[in-house]
């Protein structure tokens, strides 16, 4: 995402979130960082990344390390008196900065998740052996004895997306959800490919891997028919 | 008195007090209603007022009123003989057309009859409801039937129809039976009243509707109204601070600032102007008692000619100032005082605990004018449509007044006898007029279209100050249109390019010498005099043509092709040599100025860049937009301490300004292509006029007024009125109200001729006088002369306000209290 120099003006002038709180109309007033869980740490502050983006150094802002310190939260921006969206702006400001700003862990699962459609990089199979493994598990605890994971079931009520710290190394999560989906007799299906409930393309600021998680989630439920989205992320 | 006028005076505020006392000294017969049951309005709340921390509220009672008028302070209650008073009545809707409209007024609820009502409290015990106390409902709840006002004494009950059931509990129980259902309860319609003033002031924002930040969570966290009664002698802790949740002492107090104002999120675009001396008054209250105070703020908004020195001491006394917004207020486990989050700094990041949080409270953003305000023949006070100081609003009420009269003698074929003309021999019945800005001219087309003689003095050769080159087109058409009815008004006579020289007699008979513009000496007899001169602004020393004015940026500097626009830079010092000495007070035009300017030059020059170095950017009420417009169009502002003001050297290529950019702590150098510097205006003839009437000027030349609060266009000799910006700096559109105010305020003086005048003060037994005239030199009034005729000094009753200072300094006991001989004052004792 390169613009020049007059889109970049454009874009701060209308602001982030459709251009009537635009961070122009700061007062400065601090209340943000009064509430910002990262205000001191490594000098960072909200009203610094506000001030550079009033002061036309968008670009320098999203070459620095500020908009990574950051934990978009929202705080600031719940009691802003202006009505700025400084997370947007965050999140636009790491767009700015191109890849080469990217944390290293985030900028991996974004390739892994556009090479395999996770974060992870987990082939498909071995997807479906994990949650298998786990169910098998679920159906020897009482009252679940008759449990079955309803893996590309079609037209079912919710699809079911998952955070792949549930596939990776906290497993036992799985059947907590599972359990309250078996209690309430939900109509449920788990995608059996392109599972992903966590979209880093919203902590990136890339608007293409944002866009690009969104399309797996919505071609699952074309594809299987559901009518409702259970994002756990 | 003129008793085809009849007027409704609606709200017995300060402000609704100030009309009707307006319109009932011109000769008018008034109705004041008031819905509660105590006239004073807020003021019942506010015991102590800045800059003196004390309540003046008397002070606007007319001079004479002596004998006239049962109680004096009005705390206790209000009466006057030609006003009629109205308590517990709700004005519910006004129709009709002006001359004869008629209103729909509401009485309700139980009244207690002070006559009968021996203060046994017994009703108090068995009244079923509890409500929030009405003065200071974050403070705790009383009964439906409560004591009517802090100051009144036990046997002055109010039941509040709006919280009491009508169960009638405490009519069984009172042993005199003095409380009853009032008579003529209910709707009730008032008719053929000539004209009506709404003057029932704003809705005050109340932050626990919104918890904001907190506020009615906590019960220590209370706004700037509660903390009134609190720190009252008369509230709830006998004026002890004590903290409301456990009775714990307060040694550390908190303020926060803009509570419900500045604030896009409440939808309140607006500055409610009061709040910060209100706070600033407060926290010097607190630290009396020993707090510690601090003061969280963004703008420190000290307008005019006094208050930055308020400031000042305020500081000096140890008042901290903290420029930052807080986010939260919360309370730790175990903890009895509350945390406040706050980051003062980038990167700085606090918590402090406080005993006592207060929110300065302004103008609700929901609050609205009723309909019927809209009405033809009903004027609205200023101070009913934003906030306005306890000056402003009398300001604002004796504008009203006036102009309801003119709008009523427009629309009526035969306006009420002879309303204005004077027929007391002593006092002349014209008024003298100095000054042909907007103040001056506002206050002579009030007083022609009064029927009032006017001489109209400018120095220059022509009429309508420096407004006529405003920036704001509204302005300059309504101080053209002024000048077009002054010119043409058969009542005034304008002398331009005259040089006053002297102004002699007694009040009411005053001679004004003067050369007019052909050098011909001239003498005008006047009843009264306004001195409205205005101010200029102080010149800016330097040769560069890239360095301004910030009121002589000139309209060509705006277009495209001046330097500094197209893709230029342009940078505004403000405050550049202001409010600090040797001028240490604000200029107020400045700011407001500087925004409207900087939105132009982004407005015509997208590409430019406009960098504005402040203090404190000090708008108020509405004027809060200009700053937000010009910070969403891009204009960028940089906060700088008056102890490292930017700094700024002209180059060959650019002018170079230095300064610091506080929120990324970074210097800044700007290459600028011109630097406007704003360094406020002088009142540079002020202190000639105050020579030539006689009366008092401040430190940097303002004309001084009789009381800063109360009496704000009185000078302390009677007859002599001051307004405009030689006395404050104000506004264009103020100047205006200023004007119409003075004039109204002279036609009361003027009136005073047709009353039954009650004599003076002071009488001096003329055997006794050696003619020392030490009492000369005593009288703050000026209203001790020799007089030819018996020999002796005398004392001029229409200016003498019976201080007593010339019967201290007597040395011969020749002065004396009239009607008091020395005795009887013995016997007193």
């Amino acid at each position: 995402m390169n613009l020049n120099d007059a889109q970049l003006r454009e874009k701060i002038a209308r602001g982030p979130g459709g251009g009537k709180n635009s961070p122009r109309i700061c007062l400065g007033c601090g209340t943000c960082a009064a509430g910002c869980p990262m205000t001191g740490i490594e000098g960072f502050d909200p009203r610094i990344i506000v001030r550079m983006a009033q002061t036309n150094r968008f670009q320098e802002l999203g070459n620095s390390v500020l908009p990574w310190l950051c934990t978009m939260c929202g705080r600031c921006e719940e009691s802003c008196p202006m009505d700025v969206r400084i997370v947007s702006m965050v999140r636009e400001a790491r767009g700015m900065g191109g890849n080469k700003t990217i944390p290293e862990a985030i900028r991996r699962g974004i390739e892994m998740f556009m090479a395999h459609g996770n974060n992870l990089g987990l082939p498909d199979e071995d997807f479906g052996f994990i949650v298998e493994d786990v169910a098998e598990e679920l159906t020897e605890e009482p009252g679940f004895e008759d449990f079955v994971l309803p893996v590309d079931k079609e037209d079912a009520r919710l699809l079911f997306t998952l955070h792949n710290k549930l596939v990776n190394t906290q497993n036992e999560d799985l059947k907590h959800w599972w359990k309250i989906l078996h209690a309430a007799e939900e109509s449920w299906t788990l995608p059996g490919s392109s599972w992903e409930g966590v979209n880093w393309g919203l902590f990136s600021g890339q608007d293409e891997v944002l866009q690009a998680g969104v399309d797996t989630i919505v071609k699952n439920m074309e594809r299987l028919k559901t009518r409702g989205l259970m994002y756990p992320e | 008195m003129n008793q085809n006028v009849r007027a409704l005076v609606i709200g017995a505020g300060i402000s609704g007090i100030r009309a009707a006392l307006d319109l009932a000294e011109a000769g008018h017969s008034v109705l004041l209603t008031e819905k509660a049951l105590a006239p004073g309005g807020l003021l019942l709340s506010l015991d102590r007022q800045f800059p003196d921390n004390h309540c003046g509220l008397c002070r606007i009672l007319p001079g004479d009123i002596t004998g006239r008028v049962w109680n004096a302070c009005m705390r206790r209650g209000f009466g006057h003989p030609d006003i009629e008073y109205l308590p517990g009545v709700e004005v519910l809707d006004i129709q009709g057309t002006p001359g004869n409209l008629s209103a729909l007024m509401n009485r309700r609820g139980l009244k207690v009859d002070p006559q009968k009502c021996t203060g046994c409290l017994e009703c108090l015990k068995v009244c079923p409801v509890s409500q929030p106390y009405p003065l200071a409902p974050g403070l705790g709840q009383c009964k439906a039937v409560h004591p009517s006002a802090p100051h009144k004494p036990d046997n002055w009950l109010s039941i509040n129809p709006d919280a009491c059931t009508l169960c009638g509990k405490c009519m069984e129980v009172c042993p005199t039976g003095a409380i009853h259902a009032a008579e003529g309860n209910g709707p009730e319609s008032m008719d053929k009243l000539s004209l009506a003033v709404l003057a029932t002031g704003v809705e005050y924002f109340d932050p626990q509707l919104h918890n904001h930040l907190g506020c009615g969570h906590w019960p220590d966290a209370i706004t700037s109204l509660d903390f009134e009664r609190l720190i009252s002698g008369v509230g709830p802790t006998r004026g002890v601070l004590r903290r409301p949740s456990d009775l714990g002492k307060v040694r550390k107090a908190a303020w926060i600032q803009c509570a419900g104002s500045r604030n896009l999120k409440l939808n309140a675009d607006h500055c409610s102007g009061i709040c910060c001396m209100i706070a600033l008054k407060q926290a010097l209250l607190a630290r009396e008692k020993g707090m510690q105070c601090a003061l969280f703020y963004m703008d420190l908004r000290t307008p005019g000619r006094n208050w930055q020195k308020y400031l000042n001491q305020a500081q000096q006394k140890g008042i901290r100032l903290i420029r930052c917004r807080p986010h939260s207020i919360v309370r730790d486990p175990g903890e009895d005082s509350l945390r406040i989050a706050y980051a003062p700094a980038p990167g700085e990041q606090r918590d402090e605990n406080f005993d006592l949080i207060v929110f300065s409270v302004g103008r609700d953003p929901g609050y609205k004018l009723p309909a019927w305000a809209g009405q033809e023949g009903v004027i609205v006070t200023k101070g009913s449509e934003r906030v306005l100081d306890i000056a402003g609003s009398l300001i604002a009420a004796s504008a009203a007044a006036g102009r309801a009269l003119r709008s009523f003698s427009d629309s009526c074929a035969q306006p009420g006898g002879e309303a204005y003309v004077s027929e007391h021999e002593h006092i002349h019945p014209s008024v003298l007029v100095v000054g042909g800005g907007p103040a001056g001219l506002s206050a002579a087309l009030s007083l022609a279209e009064q029927k009032t003689q006017v001489v109209l003095v400018e120095k220059k050769d022509h009429l309508g100050g420096h407004a006529i080159k405003s920036m704001v087109p509204e302005v300059r058409e309504q101080v053209l249109e002024l000048r077009d009815k002054v010119q043409k008004h058969p009542e005034i006579e304008v002398l331009n390019e005259a040089r006053l020289q002297s102004c002699t007699g007694p009040a009411g008979r005053f001679v004004a010498r003067l050369l007019d513009a052909r050098g011909h000496k001239r003498e005008v007899k006047h009843g009264a005099a306004i001195l409205a001169c205005g101010t200029n602004p102080s010149r800016v020393e330097t040769e560069d043509p890239r360095i301004i004015n910030v009121f002589d940026l000139p309209e060509k500097l705006l277009s495209p092709d001046a330097p500094g626009n197209s893709s230029g830079r342009t940078v505004f010092i403000l405050c550049s040599g202001t409010r600090r000495e040797p001028a240490d007070y604000c200029s107020k035009v400045c700011c407001q100025l500087a925004l409207r300017q900087a939105i132009e030059i982004r407005r015509l020059n997208p590409e430019s860049e406009v960098t504005i170095f402040y203090r404190d950017i000090i708008v108020q009420g509405d004027d809060e937009q200009l700053y937000t417009r010009a910070r969403s169009d891009g204009v960028c502002f940089i906060p700088y301490l008056p102890e490292k003001p930017p700094v700024f050297q002209a180059g060959e290529k650019s002018v170079t300004v230095q300064g610091v950019d506080p929120y990324l702590k970074e210097d800044l150098q700007i290459e600028a292509d011109r630097l406007i510097l704003a360094s406020g205006v002088i009142p540079e003839s002020a202190s000639d006029l105050a020579r030539i009437f006689d009366i008092q000027s401040t430190e940097h030349g303002f004309l001084k007024e009789a009381d800063v609060k109360y009496r704000p266009l009185d000078s302390v000799r009677a007859g002599i009125f001051v307004c405009g910006s030689g006395r404050n700096p104000v506004l264009a559109g103020e100047a205006v109200l200023e004007g119409e105010a003075a004039a109204q305020t002279a036609l009361s003086w003027l009136a005073r001729g047709r009353r039954n005048w009650p004599g003076s003060f002071v009488r001096v037994k003329t055997a006794l006088c050696s003619l020392c005239a030490m009492c000369l030199q005593a009288c703050p009034f000026k209203a001790r002369y020799p007089d030819e005729h018996t020999g002796a000094m005398a004392v001029d009753a229409l200016a003498c306000q019976g201080c007593g200072a010339c019967i201290a300094v007597c040395p011969n006991k020749a002065s004396a209290w009239a009607g008091q001989e020395e005795e009887e004052m013995h016997e007193l004792e």
